[in-house]
């Protein structure tokens, strides 16, 4: 039998045992294939399980570093991939049946960094079809559930990264983050997750939603194996039209960073608030007291009209999600889930005019973000308005009412437009036992300085280090 | 007239223009959707950006 204790690790902590030899990467793997094989029935967070390739990686990084080729934190490290990250010879659903079939002849960029580092693919998690919401069910596939609470959403759009994380199935998963997709479901699945600034990590071989608003970044339980997945993920790639082309950080150095001194800006809009539940509200404000303590400096700050850049998020993702699926949308529409078939047709009667406008209030906002923040470091809100609800058809249920489902992106989306890094961390549990999430945001190409004081909040609490009981 | 005030007339005008058979019931699910999304539309045209060039910047902040 596997040692149960390895799959509830994180992957600084593998990675500690694995480099001193204490334990063998198969040991880690077999830990994490007992993990899922009795909690995937229950869990669904998974469209294609490898545990052959699974096996056969673990032995081969076990010969690696017997034979002294320890690569590094990474080596021997089982990755669950959201099902839109191509795989070699590995079928790439994007949760949709109009791609069930369809097998990549290549890895994407990211999948191969990580492989380069020594990590592997576990498999393939559920998504919402196209990553084209923030909660709805997959039909095909079936909707993963919320370890914390298995009558609970995940929140999407990885929400089987954001599943198999928590419930110890693989220590880290990747997603992709339109307008949340990474760092709703890690808020709501009480796991760290950070979308970094648009450019940093190559989308190619990422099949697209939004092809000027997808960011890659990884779910993990801790900010520290955020940073180590960062090293390995970042980087420029010619075959990515986005991509940065600038000097590697090392995102691990930035832990070392404390918040004396930090100038924060405490939102204070009502867009942020108006649908924010009184619990959330009150990890919050525990959380940014907490901040003050470590030695950051906190002001309340309106960012103004977000409603506005909220708006431009959804027209730009609208129109170029029916963009890229103009063709297969008209040959195949009963193929699509019929949220995101309407989703996607309404672009048919999008006029031009309306993407152009979403753009120049885009640039509004370049200039609006880069004055605040001349004054201020960094930004923080609660990551969702909520804990993880239960859904009610297209709404989720609330203690006071009921809200589209769509809402759950509401604090996250009005960073993606504009490209910004912004990283979620556990800052609570609510009185049923479900976490919250905290989201500190930055200027362009701070990751490091956002993921520096995000761990330094971290380590001031033990929120993360909690296990759902499951 | 505000963007968002699209009547189902008109609707089914640009669903045929669109391609779609206007007698489809799938048209009476996807009406509610296009009212939304030209709903957003007010807060869009309403904002002001003049100055503003659409497009977006390079990840490296140039043009």
């Amino acid at each position: 039998m596997a040692d149960a204790t390895l799959s509830s690790m994180t992957v600084a902590e593998l990675a500690t045992l694995i480099k001193a030899k204490d334990v063998s990467p198969v040991d880690v793997a077999e830990a994490f294939i007992e993990r899922t094989a009795s909690t995937e029935p229950q869990l669904n967070a998974w469209i294609t399980l490898l545990p052959e390739a699974t096996r056969a990686a673990a032995k081969q990084a076990e010969a690696d570093i017997v034979a002294g080729g320890y690569k590094g934190p990474l080596h021997g490290i089982p990755i669950g991939l959201k099902d839109l990250f191509w795989t070699k010879g590995v079928r790439t659903t994007s949760g949709s049946a109009i791609t069930k079939d369809f097998v990549p002849s290549e890895d994407a960029t990211v999948v191969a960094k990580l492989q380069d580092a020594g990590a592997y693919a576990f498999g393939k998690t559920s998504m919402v079809e196209y990553a084209y919401g923030g909660s709805e069910h997959n039909d095909l596939y079936g909707a993963p559930k919320n370890p914390w609470d298995l009558a609970h959403v995940t929140g999407g759009s990885s929400s089987g990264s954001g599943a198999a994380v928590a419930a110890g199935q693989v220590p880290i998963a990747l997603g992709s983050d339109t307008a949340g997709s990474v760092r709703a479901p890690a808020a709501l699945c009480g796991l760290s997750g950070h979308k970094p600034t648009y450019g940093l990590i190559s989308r190619f071989g990422v099949s697209p939603l939004s092809w000027s608003m997808d960011h890659v970044g990884p779910l993990a339980h801790t900010v520290e194996d955020v940073a180590i997945a960062m090293n390995a993920m970042v980087g420029f790639d010619a075959r990515d039209p986005g991509s940065a082309n600038r000097a590697p950080e090392d995102y691990l150095a930035a832990l070392q960073a404390d918040l004396r001194g930090l100038r924060i800006g405490v939102l204070e809009d009502d867009f942020i608030w108006d649908v924010t539940v009184p619990e959330v509200k009150a990890a919050f404000d525990q959380a940014v007291t907490q901040l003050t303590t470590l030695g950051a400096a906190a002001e309340g700050v309106s960012i103004g009209n977000l409603d506005r850049i909220s708006a431009a998020q959804v027209t730009i993702t609208t129109a170029e999600a029916n963009t890229y699926h103009h063709e297969m949308i008209q040959r195949a529409p009963e193929l699509y889930h019929p949220v995101v078939r309407r989703r996607i047709e309404a672009g048919f009667f999008m006029p031009a005019a309306a993407y152009v406008q979403a753009q120049r209030v885009r640039a509004t906002f370049d200039e609006r973000y880069a004055s605040l923040f001349e004054t201020f470091d960094l930004l923080v809100t609660p990551t969702t308005p909520s804990p993880a609800p239960v859904a009610n058809g297209l709404n989720v249920r609330l203690p006071n009412g009921e809200m589209p489902s769509r809402e759950l992106v509401r604090l996250t989306r009005v960073f993606n437009p504009n490209g910004l890094p912004a990283i979620t961390v556990p800052c609570g549990f609510s009185g049923d036992g479900l976490p919250m999430g905290l989201q500190f945001v930055g200027p362009r190409f701070s990751d490091a300085q956002v993921i520096g004081a995000a761990h330094a909040y971290q380590q001031s609490t033990d929120w993360h280090k909690r296990r759902p009981v499951f | 007239m505000g963007q968002s005030e699209l009547d189902k007339e008109t609707f089914l005008i640009l669903a045929r223009q669109a391609g779609f058979d206007p007698a489809d019931p799938h048209l009476d699910d996807l009406f509610p959707d296009v009212q939304l999304m030209l709903g957003r539309m007010d807060v869009l045209f309403g904002t002001p950006t003049d100055g503003f060039e659409p497009g977006y910047r390079s990840p490296e902040g140039g043009a």
